[in-house]
């Protein structure tokens, strides 16, 4: 297991789920000005071929449950890093009746990123500790969410129904 | 600017006061916003910016401001009626101005304002919905925010996320 952990931290195929404004410190990570490429990490269009899901912001309910579902879609071994301060607690929307405060209480996030926004070198730095952290099999939210599945879906409850999943496209 | 605010009271007899070089307001009933908006078409504003309610929650009025732009002119016209609070009702003007129908669509939602006539006031962007509008003064966000997100620490921890340190 400790040959593959170390292998998986060289190569990481990010999904960036940009919803909130700090979005837009990801282009100069991306691009030439600070090439996260360097380090290994690419962005990745679709969920089921990424291993990185990056969520840059607040989360209203709406969106939650889209991301949960992208989440879920991805295959394991799989690493949620918060982005912000809004995925932390609210951030400055903490009296805002759409957004959730905390996506550790549904999502098992591995690395938080504080700063609202975050400037691309705590992202950049982040992204050498993730690579770390997952060659020394230290990250293992993925284990967590199918070990406390229950815990997360009732989290989820609260907010919306699971089971149904109403979205409404019109 | 002043010629043309002339001109356009003496043609529909609105009373139009002139707010700023670019701006001017209009105070109409709710039976004459139809009428109203119509005359202003046909003089020329033919852009419907947006539509907005202001809760005036003290005098038990919601305020409708429709925003109107005329091109030619560059006159920003903000047509304002009051409605009652307790029975916000009002007629569409959707037919007249086509891109009315989204903005209803949302002051309902946001605010619970009735238009009659619209044909597609469904729900709008809140979804999974049970309490009263959100942008109603009478609602109460802060005690909304603490019944439905926790922001405590939870003591029965799953998985705790990790910090950077720096030393
Ligand atoms: S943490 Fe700040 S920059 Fe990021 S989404 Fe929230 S408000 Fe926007």
């Amino acid at each position: 297991m400790s040959i593959l952990n170390k292998f998986r931290g060289k190569s990481l195929w990010m999904l960036h789920y940009c919803t909130g404004c700090g979005a837009i410190e990801m282009p100069p990570v991306m691009t030439s000005r600070y090439d996260m490429e360097r380090f290994g990490i690419i962005p990745m269009a679709t969920p089921r071929q990424a291993d990185i899901l990056l969520i840059t912001g607040y989360l209203a309910v709406k969106t939650l449950k889209r991301v949960i579902r992208t989440y879920e879609q991805m295959h394991s071994p799989k690493w949620v890093v918060g982005f912000g301060a809004c995925t932390v607690n609210g951030g400055m929307y903490w009296d805002s009746y759409a957004t959730i405060k905390k996506l550790e209480l549904y999502l098992p996030v591995d690395l938080y990123i504080a700063g609202c926004m975050p400037r691309p070198e705590a992202i950049m730095d982040a992204f050498i500790e993730l690579r770390k952290g997952i060659s020394s099999g230290k990250y293992e939210g993925w284990k967590k969410y199918i070990e406390n599945y229950d815990w997360y879906k009732k989290n989820q409850a609260k907010l919306f129904d699971v089971k149904k999943w109403s979205v409404n496209y019109e | 600017m002043s010629d043309f605010i002339t001109r356009l009271k003496n043609i529909t007899g609105l009373n139009i006061h002139k707010e700023k070089l670019y701006q001017a307001s209009l105070k109409v009933d709710k039976e004459k916003i139809r009428k109203t908006l119509l005359d202003l078409k046909k003089e020329g504003f033919l852009q419907f910016t947006t539509l907005t309610c202001i809760d005036w929650i003290e005098e038990k009025t919601f305020q409708l401001v429709y925003h109107l732009w005329h091109r030619e002119e560059k006159l920003h016209l903000k047509v304002k009626i009051d409605i009652d609070r307790d029975a916000p009702i009002v007629e569409t003007v959707s037919d007249i101005y086509i891109v009315a129908q989204t903005y209803e669509r949302e002051v309902k939602e946001m605010f619970g304002v009735d238009f009659k006539g619209n044909k597609r006031l469904i729900p709008f962007i809140l979804e999974d919905w049970n309490e009263i509008p959100p942008m109603r003064r009478d609602f109460n966000t802060r005690e909304y925010v603490k019944d439905m997100y926790e922001t405590e620490d939870r003591t029965e921890e799953i998985f705790k996320p990790r910090w950077k340190k720096y030393d």
